[in-house]
């Protein structure tokens, strides 16, 4: 005992200062990335707009830099800040649906899974094992590149978010089917299930009502962390050039269009996304880290 | 003769058994050449319980009592055998019809912490029964009747608003006997509801229980290993032994005059020195592997009374007078 | 024994079985493959030809077992973008990619490890502390960012290393190696460290709390009772023990450094299968994904398959309880 209050104690509290300063920085970047439209100079979407006579502008303590644009601007002329702002909308907006995604259809299954067993718990395991066995950015490429083929190429800029969506939700849902199938092991054989069954309570109803609220501590702990994941593949799969369109870019994108300038010295346009998105994803990381120990007394 | 139960028999079980695959996985059996291996947790158990009586089964952990309760109320299917409910065989019934003989049966948990959903609201565990059966309408009719099974139950109505983390392991199996009354029962079943509390507190819920069959003329089917409890609440008991019935009796007889081994080895090990006045007959030895249960009378390797004919061939449950026992010994009246 | 034996190849068969079948699908249900094929100026009996001498209208199971049959025999078909054998193109850039995981994983192990047992030793030196940050930013910063930081500054701002292609390779009878040369080596350097750096991280934090776990034992601490050096203490009893889960990681993550050399690949342009891949999901060449997947398939299972068989020889605790759920 205390050796606990001699040295975890303070690791707590040194930790729990780092979870708050994560908390503020993820934070403010989601809060600035929402209100994007309100707080952005201009409107990097808006193509009319756009004069390509203010393109490759460096950032304003450089030489021929400008003030209008604070952090300069990419090759179509585009205001670099806007566009961060706009793409980490895209961005976080991306992770968080295809999180929201992953954890429905995991949930769902999982639930199924354990509380069904037997054959149909074989076969959504086994599937699960083999999916797991693949890194989730492979199977994002994959579900990306089925759904392109089976879309008609005109309407794919269009639909490009809803298959991203798609991929990285599809690709992630594996860690939460395992997660809840294992509480609803433990759960079912609970006496309180046991009641709820003799006065027959349908199955569907136990799991969401009775299983379900037992099961989502871990879960969103999983989430937590899973949002910066899903950030991470959907800038990856636009970096790759299978994201989101350059007409309306995330921070994938505009990392891939800034690498292609990265040669004739505008690093700008790829350093400034960039930071960003490392920042944001290590805010959030933190953030998961610390929700995972500090519901968990086990791990310290 | 073993009891052919009268029809006039509230809850009657026929011979009712439940086997449990307990198998190595496929593969495994097939290359190694094992067999299918059966858990026979209930094997054969024939009983009946009158209405308004309480009939107790005794017997160490692992010897099927509990499959026993389940299989009465439902929530296992017998392997073979039946039960009826008031004439009625549940798992024969048509679903609306077996929703109404729910209804009428209701079951008491051994663990108070596992038994209480912990992110519901008391009012909502207790509440569940009577939305899932319809027999309050409305969030003020819902809530009186929450109410009023809290208040029977020895609780506060305001209780209903906490969460079960803030119950003590008696106030919990309170709330958990509030909920097996809310669809007004006629039949309770009671699986251990008093071993995992302390001893001051098993004879409040013990006389709760007592009390509410007197008011509500519920029946009662209390599975017990604590024999103190199951004499204080039961009018007749019934002794298992590794998923068969060995001996019924009233519990007047059955504590005064034990007649088979078993039980007698049951009564010794209560610290009672007043009890009986009967030497102790020591009976040594574990419960055997139930996967593997010795042949004959599954009991003979720790009987002091065992022969040649007990290792081979199963006693039938016989009258002796008031009581039933399963014991070639005391046919033989070697005892 | 035999029968954990059997279980875990009739899985291992199974999971292949399954990965077929989903590149089968693709093949013959994302797109049309005589389409893919053929010209516009293909008249309609040519094509339903075509589509005869393929097979195409054979029922779904005849085409699923003549699929496997040939992948059986590395023929996966041909691609539609590049008009040539799918094993063909698949088998020149293996060389690269495979050059380049080798190089990854043997980075990840020599720099990983010193730095866990370091940091594992000397928790509260300032080193471990930036050791320990370090290696949270490489699990944090995505790839590709890690791979335009390393060209923005060796190759753009200090121009020493080359920023893209493998550099001069050597033939050895079909096997092009970019080992043999100094330009070759030298654009080796940066693609190596960015595909390694998370396997690094997860070693080096891996061999640290194994460390820290096995140093509170008691066989330690009766070592060093022993007066055993703290030299021999650390490396010959408590290194030696954390070596098995390192190991097992390592070989696990193999396949995962295959699948990230993709976007290693796209960032450095490194001539390997990765981003042949990557170029046929943009362009939907179904042949190429779908020999891709297999291929990734059946290095994980192998992978997987080597790496269970040896822990079963390896730890006598697991042959008792493992492997009940299937």
């Amino acid at each position: 005992m205390r050796g606990w209050r001699d040295s975890d104690l303070w690791y707590f509290f040194t930790r729990s200062r780092i979870a708050v300063a994560a908390a503020a920085v993820a934070g403010t970047m989601v809060l600035a990335a929402f209100l994007a439209p309100v707080i952005a100079p201009y409107d990097p979407f808006d193509l009319a707009s756009l004069d390509l006579l203010d393109a490759h502008i460096p950032p304003f303590w450089l030489e021929d830099g400008e003030a209008r644009f604070p952090i300069g601007t990419d090759d179509q002329g585009r205001d670099l800040l806007s566009a961060i702002l706009y793409g980490a909308r895209i961005s976080i907006g991306v992770g968080i649906a295809s999180v929201l995604l992953s954890l429905f259809v995991g949930v769902g299954l999982g639930l199924v899974s354990g509380y069904a067993g037997g054959r149909i718990d074989a076969f959504i395991m086994r599937v699960a094992d083999i999916q797991l066995s693949f890194p989730a950015i492979l199977i994002a490429l994959l579900v990306n590149g089925v759904l392109r083929g089976i879309l008609p190429s005109e309407r794919q800029d269009d639909l490009a978010i809803y298959v991203l969506v798609l991929s990285i939700g599809i690709s992630g849902w594996v860690q939460y089917a395992r997660t809840v199938r294992g509480s609803t092991l433990v759960e079912k054989n609970k006496e309180y299930v046991q009641a709820a069954r003799l006065i027959g309570i349908s199955s569907a109803r136990i799991m969401l009502r009775h299983i379900l609220p037992n099961a989502m501590g871990p879960v969103l702990v999983i989430a937590t962390i899973h949002v910066a994941v899903a950030i991470i593949t959907e800038a990856t799969l636009s970096f790759l050039g299978i994201g989101v369109p350059p007409t309306e870019p995330s921070l994938g994108t505009l990392i891939r269009i800034g690498n292609d300038f990265l040669f004739s010295g505008e690093w700008w346009v790829t350093i400034f996304p960039g930071a960003t998105l490392a920042v944001l994803v290590l805010s959030v990381n933190l953030l998961g880290d610390w929700l995972r120990d500090a519901l968990n007394p086990k791990l310290r | 003769m073993p009891s052919i139960p009268s029809s006039a028999d509230f809850v009657i079980a026929e011979a009712v058994a439940r086997h449990f695959d307990v198998s190595k996985p496929w593969l495994a059996r097939a290359i190694e050449r094992s067999p299918r291996v059966f858990l026979k947790a209930v094997d054969g158990v024939s009983f009946s319980v009158a209405k308004g009586e309480t009939l107790a089964l005794v017997g160490e952990s692992g010897c099927g009592k509990s499959t026993v309760a389940r299989l009465v109320v439902g929530l296992y299917r017998p392997t073979s055998g039946r039960v009826l409910f008031d004439g009625m065989d549940m798992a024969a019934l048509p679903a609306a019809e077996r929703a109404r003989c729910r209804r009428r049966m209701q079951m008491i948990f051994q663990d108070p912490y596992a038994s209480l959903n912990p992110r519901w609201r008391v009012r909502d565990i207790v509440a569940e029964p009577l939305r899932a059966f319809g027999l309050a309408k409305g969030r003020a009719e819902i809530g009186e009747r929450v109410g009023a099974l809290l208040s029977q139950v020895g609780l506060s109505p305001a209780d209903g608003e906490k969460y079960p983390h803030e119950f003590s392991g008696g106030q919990r199996q309170r709330i958990s006997i509030a909920r097996a009354l809310s669809s007004n029962p006629e039949f309770l079943v009671c699986d251990e509801p008093t071993s995992a509390l302390d001893v001051s507190v098993q004879a409040q819920i013990l006389n709760l229980m007592r009390d509410l069959q007197e008011e509500l003329g519920l029946t009662y089917l209390f599975i017990s290993h604590n024999l103190a409890a199951v004499r204080h609440i039961s009018d007749r008991v019934g002794v298992m032994y590794l998923g068969r019935i060995v001996e019924t009796a009233d519990s007047g007889t059955l504590f005064s005059a034990p007649r088979h081994p078993y039980t007698r080895m049951l009564l010794d090990a209560i610290p009672d020195i007043a009890m009986s006045g009967r030497e102790r007959e020591t009976t040594g030895g574990e419960v055997p592997n139930p996967l593997d249960p010795p042949s004959g009378c599954h009991f003979h390797p720790r009987c002091p009374f065992a022969d040649a004919r007990c290792r081979a061939e199963t006693p039938a449950l016989k009258r002796y007078g008031a009581a039933e026992t399963a014991c070639h010994a005391v046919e033989e009246g070697r005892l | 024994m035999i029968a954990f034996i059997l279980r875990r190849l009739m899985q291992s068969v199974v999971v292949i079985l399954f990965v077929a079948l989903i590149a089968f699908s693709m093949f013959r249900f994302v797109g049309d493959p005589v389409h893919q094929m053929v010209g516009i100026e293909t008249t309609l009996e040519q094509r339903a030809a075509l589509r005869e001498r393929l097979g195409l209208n054979d029922p779904f199971h005849v085409q699923f077992a003549r699929y496997i049959a040939k992948a059986a025999q590395l023929d996966f078909g041909i691609s539609y973008q590049h008009k040539k054998p799918v094993t063909e193109l698949l088998g020149a850039r293996f060389p690269a990619t495979f050059e380049l995981a080798m190089v990854s994983a043997l980075f990840a192990l020599a720099v990983g490890v010193p730095m866990g047992v370091f940091t594992g030793l000397y928790r509260e030196s300032w080193l471990s502390k930036v050791f320990m940050a370090v290696s949270l930013a490489g699990i944090s910063l995505p790839t590709f960012l890690i791979g335009i930081l390393l060209i923005f500054v060796f190759s753009v701002t200090l121009g020493v290393m080359p920023s893209f292609g493998r550099g001069e390779t050597v033939d050895l009878g079909g096997w092009t190696t970019g080992l043999l040369t100094a330009s070759g080596l030298q654009a080796l350097v940066m693609p190596a460290i960015t595909l390694g750096l998370f396997q690094m991280t997860l070693i080096m934090r891996l061999v640290r709390s194994e460390m820290l776990e096995v140093l509170r034992t008691d066989y330690i601490k009766f070592a060093r009772a022993r007066g055993l050096s703290n030299r021999a203490v650390h490396f010959g009893h408590a290194l030696k023990n954390t070596l098995v889960p390192v190991i097992t990681i390592t070989g696990l993550q193999l396949g995962g450094i295959i699948a990230f050399a993709i976007i290693t690949e796209t960032v450095f342009q490194w001539p390997g299968m990765g981003l042949l891949f990557l170029q046929s999901i943009q362009t939907v060449d179904i042949p190429i994904m779908a020999a891709y997947l297999m291929l990734i398939a059946f290095l994980f299972v192998a992978i997987n398959l080597a790496v269970d068989l040896l822990y079963y020889v390896v730890d006598p605790r697991l042959r008792l309880d493992r492997g009940a759920a299937w």
